[in-house]
């Protein structure tokens, strides 16, 4: 036993924290894949008719005019040929309303385990997910592959998808907690959000997204230069599915005022070419306006308001934004004032198509345990020569962050917003999360000799983790089986 | 030293206890919360006795009541509880389609249901014949709710909760301590059926993880973990006294040195026991009450009359008057159940309602026959000579063979109706606290090569694996779906 004892001494910090994380995240990720009914995920289907267009070999969507169901009128559509059978069981989930939320009956699930094999393809419109970098779905295209080459039917398909994207999320969870020289806790808390790990569970790629921004922001911490360009490798593959993340570039330049900034630079304009190029593509081949029922345009429209409108329009709004450029700022601003706090509760996790919303106390609770957590970061320890320690390079990649979610909002006015609205429509919570291991370098390391111990700052995380293993698969269950 | 260095110092008792603490933590939690209160077995009477405890009742109370079919008076056992939290705990469900289904307004029922701290009288034939140690878990859990004023819904959850964390403190002390045979124990520790049972309030998980504990305390020999051992077997044995073949083990091995002083200690490890079981036979044990029946084939004297209870000197003297019975019944019944009473050794969750595909229960056989078979090629402290594990093999082998036959005969006696040619009430779940003696049964690989202690728990792992979504998901489907 005493020889037991020694060997759990050695037991590192980090593969407590690692064990933890799979202790969590595996479960309620599995009760995720297997308790969300199809569909019932953000944008499910389209995500799934991308990763089995990778499985034929459609990296990129087809652009097309066709007959818009919405309006009846000739639009332009990003699509990709998916089989019939796959994409009829994400919409499945949605059959039965009682009380008007989508409950699952028996006879629903009967009829989605039942639902025939149908390789027929069809042409589907995926105007937002066709515009994405494919990598992130190869695990979900592994999955369905598997499924075909198994003969399994749709539903089971799926859920082949969602579980490799849950063990790839997983896994790069786990190597983002084992690489990270300083801010474990933060990591893990951001890991094992209820948000996260809803993602994960699913076909939705923000979970693996979330995974692999953590993952490079982990291997920067290390301050080597095979893991920078690592790093770097990474967060170009995330752009590739985020471009309005680009900004986050910028944290690799640090530290700004250390030896070989220019070296740096000159990496992350390089690791912004192929970012480019693919930005390049998606525009030439794929990029169209989105679908919208008909509307007048708002009141920021300069034109004839009377005129009706069927889609988005990037060229007006962005027309809208130049003539007068304090809407550049105005417009986030009142965004961020208006739904600031609903963002926040999102980022931490509203469930389904947003529709199951936790207590406020829960909210409250994560809220608590992400503050605790990146509070660690400054009391933690770090190695000896941290790539973010003096406080221009915190002030720096506060800006990034800053810049980020600027970007993001501005780029969504341009892009998913109806033309001329006051207010910019379309941001959700979870988009925030990528952003968030970012904050890890604008953190100061807490001058003082005082450091608390990694796992201390993780505590509230780890217990709410436990309590999410519970409540969030029960909360699923009663909002879709109960009834 | 690199972070994968340091991952390779985890000893592969680590491992496995990180996985059976993967495994069996969320399947628990997910199964204490997901099944309805009263869908284990004999729920309201194992929370009778936990709440019992909780006033300081350590034996129950025989009462006189009226018998309704007769006029006449009879005897029952029981103890005085919470009426709010005794009625919680059968639960609410609505019989949709011959099964019971947890609607929104069972649940909404369910959770609102108010406190009620008046005592009644709960009749409770079998669980209040058990040694109550075992039920302090849920006891505490019980307390902590009305200290905290919750509802009883919650305060069941509470008592679950408090069950499965004893559960998984004596599987993870198991894991630890065992010499050898930690895959066996693993793979015990992680059967559906068992982890059913550790998320309940049902006594059987916390005793599995005793048996599992009390053989691996064993595995290691020394004087000290011999009689923490002892003292384990001897507290399961309280609650389980069928069970009482088990201690021979003890006395293991039969030829080496100092065995008077190994079955002195059994036999002294075995004199609580016969006293609570004693004391309880004197004061609590009542014959059991069943729905009329007509005395059955083998009773000999007028099968036209009406019975309502159970009667073991009835039954004793059909065994007694005819010896061969004593085999020819328990032969039948195996031969006749054998292969479920496995399939409820593996999984048969709920109120032996919900059973899994074949392929499922086949898996698990193969798992449970690596974990013990592999455990031939692993390491062990001290080798033995081959004359050696062969008694101890055939010793083993008769005591469990023994124990088997001893629990059929107690349930003949028992549980039985008057005059049956089978034996009723046997379960799988019976079966699981034998399992870790098998350990002592198994010989060992004498050769150079030796497997390393993970390898065959593997299947389990992967099993385990699997039943983190299956077994929750399986629930809810049953209890949940509509």
């Amino acid at each position: 036993m005493t020889q037991w004892f020694k060997n759990l001494r050695y037991i590192p910090i980090k593969s407590v924290l690692v064990t933890f994380f799979i202790l969590c995240a595996l479960p309620t990720g599995l009760m995720m894949v297997c308790i969300t009914p199809p569909g019932q995920v953000p944008d499910e289907s389209a995500h799934l008719a991308r990763a089995e267009g990778l499985l034929h070999g459609a990296l990129l969507a087809e652009r097309r005019v066709v007959l818009s169901r919405l309006t009846g009128r000739p639009a332009l559509k990003a699509e990709v040929q998916v089989d019939q059978g796959l994409y009829a069981v994400t919409f499945q989930g949605d059959t039965s309303r009682i009380d008007g939320r989508p409950v699952v009956t028996r006879q629903d699930f009967q009829a989605l385990m039942a639902l025939p094999a149908d390789h027929r393809r069809i042409l589907v419109n995926i105007s937002n997910t066709g515009t994405y970098f494919p990598a992130a779905y190869v695990p979900a295209t592994l999955g369905l592959a598997l499924g075909r080459a198994t003969h399994a039917p749709p539903y089971a398909c799926l859920l082949l998808a969602r579980l490799f994207m849950l063990a790839t999320f997983l896994v790069l969870g786990a190597l983002a907690l084992i690489l990270a020289s300083f801010g474990e806790a933060a990591l893990l808390t951001l890991l094992i959000l209820p948000m996260t790990l809803f993602l994960a569970g699913s076909i939705n790629q923000d979970g693996v997204l979330i995974a692999a921004s953590c993952l490079s922001c982990a291997m920067l911490t290390r301050g080597t230069k095979g893991y920078r360009l690592l790093a770097m490798g990474m967060m170009v593959v995330f752009l590739g599915a985020k471009p309005p993340y680009v900004l986050l570039l910028g944290i690799f330049l640090l530290p700004l005022s250390g030896a070989g900034f220019l070296r740096r630079l000159r990496d992350v304009v390089i690791a912004g070419l192929p970012l480019l190029f693919w930005v390049g593509l998606i525009s030439l081949f794929v990029v169209v306006p989105f679908s919208k029922a008909a509307y007048l345009p708002g009141p920021l429209y300069t034109g004839d308001g009377s005129v009706m409108m069927y889609a988005t329009n990037a060229g007006a709004n962005l027309h809208i934004l130049l003539a007068q450029p304090s809407r550049l700022l105005s417009l986030p601003w009142h965004a961020a004032a208006q739904h600031g706090v609903s963002w926040l509760q999102q980022m931490i996790g509203v469930l389904g198509n947003l529709q199951i919303v936790l207590p406020d106390r829960y909210y409250l609770s994560w809220g608590f345990a992400l503050l605790v957590a990146f509070s660690g970061v400054a009391l933690g320890p770090r190695p000896a020569q941290p790539p973010a320690q003096i406080w221009a390079d915190c002030l720096f990649t506060g800006l990034v962050v800053l810049s980020t979610c600027w970007l993001i909002l501005i780029s969504l006015y341009v892009c998913w917003t109806p033309v001329g609205l006051d207010h910019i429509e379309g941001l959700q919570g979870r988009y925030l999360l990528p952003i968030l291991p970012v904050l890890l370098f604008a953190i100061p390391a807490w001058p003082s000799r005082l450091r608390l111990h990694p796992l201390l700052a993780a505590i509230p995380s780890m217990i709410l983790g436990m309590v999410g293993l519970i409540y969030v698969p029960m909360k699923l269950l009663w909002a879709y089986y109960l009834y | 030293m690199t972070q994968w260095q340091k991952l390779r110092r985890y000893s592969a008792k680590s491992w496995l206890i990180a996985c059976f603490i993967l495994c069996a933590l969320p399947s628990g939690l997910l199964m204490a919360f997901i099944t309805p209160p009263g869908q284990s077995p004999d729920e309201p009477a194992h929370f009778a006795r936990a709440d019992g405890l909780l006033r300081g009742k350590i034996m129950g109370e025989r009462m006189g009541v009226l018998d309704l079919n007769t006029g006449g008076r009879e005897w029952t056992s029981g103890e005085y509880v919470d009426a709010g939290l005794f009625e919680s705990s059968f639960g609410r469900n609505t019989e949709i389609a011959g099964h019971p289904v947890v609607t929104a307004r069972d649940f909404g029922l369910m959770r609102t249901h108010p406190s009620d701290h008046s005592r009644i009288f709960a009749e409770n034939d079998n669980t209040v014949l058990y040694f109550p140690m075992v039920y302090l878990p849920a006891t505490l859990g019980l307390a902590l709710s009305l200290a905290l004023h919750t509802s009883p819904y919650i305060g069941i959850l509470f008592a679950r909760v408090f069950m499965l964390t004893a559960f998984l403190t004596l599987g993870v002390l198991a894991l630890w301590l065992a010499a050898f045979g930690e895959a066996a124990l693993f793979a015990v520790l992680i059967l559906p059926m068992t982890l059913f049972l550790a998320g309940s309030l049902n006594t059987d998980g916390v005793l599995i993880g005793m048996v599992a504990l009390s053989c691996a305390a064993y595995s290691r020999g020394s004087w000290g973990y011999r009689w923490l051992a002892l003292v384990l077997l001897a507290l399961f044995l309280s609650v389980k006294p069928p069970y009482m073949l088990l201690l021979a083990a003890f006395a293991l091995p039969l030829f080496g040195p100092g065995f008077w002083a190994r079955a002195r200690d059994a036999v002294l490890a075995a004199l609580p026991v016969l006293l609570w079981v004693v004391l309880a036979a004197i004061f609590v044990l009542v014959p059991f009450s069943v729905t009329r029946y007509h005395p059955g084939p083998l009773y000999a004297g007028d099968r036209s009359i009406w019975l309502d209870q159970t009667d073991s000197a009835a039954n004793l003297h059909i065994l007694l008057s005819d010896p061969s019975r004593f085999i020819v019944l328990p032969v039948r019944s195996i031969a006749l159940w054998g292969g479920y009473w496995l399939e409820g050794m593996i999984g048969i969750l709920g109120l032996s309602q919900i059973t899994m595909p074949q392929g499922y229960y086949v898996l698990w056989g193969v798992a449970l026959a690596v974990a013990f078979s592999g455990s031939v090629f692993c390491r062990r402290p001290q080798a033995v000579p081959d004359r050696t594990a062969l008694v101890n093999f055939l010793f083993i082998g008769f005591l469990l063979l023994g124990t088997g036959w001893l629990i059929l005969i107690s349930l003949y006696l028992d549980w039985s109706t008057v005059g049956r040619d089978t034996i009723a009430g046997g379960q799988g779940r019976y079966l699981i606290p034998l399992l870790p003696f098998v350990i002592f049964a198994i010989p060992q690989w004498r050769g150079r090569f030796a497997l390393h202690p993970l390898v065959p728990a593997i299947p389990a792992i992967l099993l385990g694996l699997c039943d983190l979504a299956y077994l929750p998901v399986k629930l809810a489907w049953t209890f949940y779906l509509h």
